[in-house]
């Protein structure tokens, strides 16, 4: 953590409003966006954001390193979506709920065995490259909020293991395994995907070919 | 693993995370809201004695630095203050307050018994009402002081916009013509969503203990205090350590001393 930062941190921790401020011109851009990745809309990420910074503030006792400040106001963050999360289900609210829970041992196969194919030129990763970011995203956004959690922490916030499972209070073994399943479910999806762009691209083909 | 893959899959989610918008004016609006919010749960009662709640129009005329914004009971104060606007030199804090509070001000830099000024702060004391809007705001010095042994109080100087309404008053006593009130109270400090016990409570209702929330853990402490008016401005010794009430009327009296000479 840069020293400038760390000399506000200390400062909020003893109170300082105006640390507190610099602290969220600084942060509040980054953690929007987390939350919109975790709830899926803008009105929900406005109140996540700021519940957490109401919280950082109010509970600035409990952080005592920090150099911990990151992690932290992240754990705030994600327990706070969480909440919402679920206070929405309960109300019987749209949830961002993922389609990609069941799957069958033959496909977790096929997902892993393409997975740790090293020899050929990976078929996914050209898929890809190729495919455009957003329909990347909507296909993240349909897993499950506990996997798009682990997901957007390891691959966008490049978080190890062990800082996930402090941030979301489980295990370290539990961390590794929803990366490994949401690994395999996004891979099942484009796959599912790849598959559906080649057929149409045959049936343009074929209708070519007639005409 | 396949790491071009798991690379890929990282590039296109940072990208799209990347690329969502978050507008100036909804990271200002949302700043508002949070310090609101803040400011609403924290309902931190000034420490002092509990006033009559009635904002006097006649009061906020007074000197410029106290301002009306609207009329309304007072339900709480709150205030804030950088540490970098502490001030460690005594008459550079008098001269402070001095501007702000519109009248000298005379602060000891020692008292008996090994006490001497440490740091002090000038800031803007804002006042609520119980539909958290703003009913005014008014200048107060804070000198912290420290004795012998390490143990600490303050001196709050104001020039308040509401009468002083001295209800609980433990040990009176007149002094150079002047009434000093000494008051020990009882405070329960909550985090913002905690709620007191129907014992708590009970207390509260009897006036044997003040509740306050806003505070980061659950914390009992002891108030002691010695408060006083003289030429329009509100006096106010206080601490949480383990200093007897006799003390601190003692240094209050130093301190009146120190005033009048």
């Amino acid at each position: 953590m840069e020293e400038e930062m760390k000399a506000f941190v200390k400062a909020m921790m003893a109170g300082d409003e105006r640390a507190f401020d610099e602290i969220y011109h600084s942060y509040s851009k980054k953690l929007y966006r987390m939350a919109y990745f975790i709830t899926g809309n803008h009105s929900d990420s406005e109140d996540v954001l700021q519940e957490t910074f109401v919280k950082c503030y109010l509970h600035r006792g409990s952080l005592k390193n920090p150099e911990r400040f990151e992690s932290w106001i992240y754990q705030i963050l994600v327990r706070t979506a969480w909440k919402l999360e679920k206070r929405k289900k309960r109300a019987g609210e749209i949830s961002y709920e993922g389609v990609l829970e069941q799957e069958d041992a033959s496909g977790a196969r096929a997902a892993r065995q393409l997975c740790e194919d090293f020899s050929a030129p990976n078929p996914l990763e050209v898929f890809l490259q190729k495919e455009s970011q957003t329909e990347i995203g909507q296909m993240v956004k349909q897993l499950d909020i506990k996997y798009r959690t682990v997901v957007m922490l390891y691959y966008y916030n490049g978080l190890g293991v062990k800082e996930i499972a402090q941030i979301m209070g489980i295990f370290e073994g539990t961390v590794k395994s929803r990366l490994s399943k949401a690994r395999s479910l996004l891979h099942r999806k484009l796959e599912n995907q790849m598959d559906t762009n080649q057929e149409g691209r045959q049936n343009h083909q074929v209708k070519g070919a007639v005409l | 693993m396949n790491i071009g893959w798991e690379e890929e899959l990282r590039k296109n989610l940072v990208a799209e995370i990347t690329a969502l918008d978050f507008p100036a004016e909804t990271e200002e609006r949302i700043r508002t809201e949070i310090h609101r919010q803040i400011r609403k749960r924290r309902m931190v009662m000034k420490l002092n004695r509990k006033h009559t709640g009635v904002v006097l129009a006649a009061a906020l005329i007074l000197v410029g630095a106290v301002t009306a914004i609207g009329a309304g009971k007072v339900a709480f104060y709150s205030s804030g203050h950088s540490v970098n606007d502490e001030i460690t030199d005594i008459h550079a804090l008098e001269e402070r307050a001095k501007g702000e509070l519109g009248k000298s001000i005379y602060c000891p830099e020692t008292l008996a018994d090994g006490v001497s000024f440490s740091r002090g702060i000038v800031m803007d004391v804002d006042a609520w009402d119980e539909e958290n809007n703003k009913v005014g705001t008014f200048p107060e010095m804070c000198a912290y002081y420290q004795d012998g042994a390490g143990g600490r109080f303050n001196l709050s100087i104001s020039r308040p916009i509401e009468a002083s309404v001295y209800e609980k008053k433990d040990q009176v006593e007149v002094y150079q013509d002047i009434q000093l009130y000494g008051a020990v109270d009882q405070y329960l400090f909550l985090p913002p969503e905690e709620k007191p016990s129907a014992e708590d409570e009970q207390l509260e209702a009897a006036g044997e203990l003040f509740i306050s929330y806003g505070s980061s853990e659950v914390e009992r402490k002891t108030f002691t205090s010695v408060s006083w008016d003289r030429g329009e401005l509100h006096y106010l010794l206080h601490t949480y350590e383990d200093i007897s009430l006799n003390q601190l009327m003692e240094w209050a009296k130093q301190i009146v001393d120190h005033e009048i000479k």
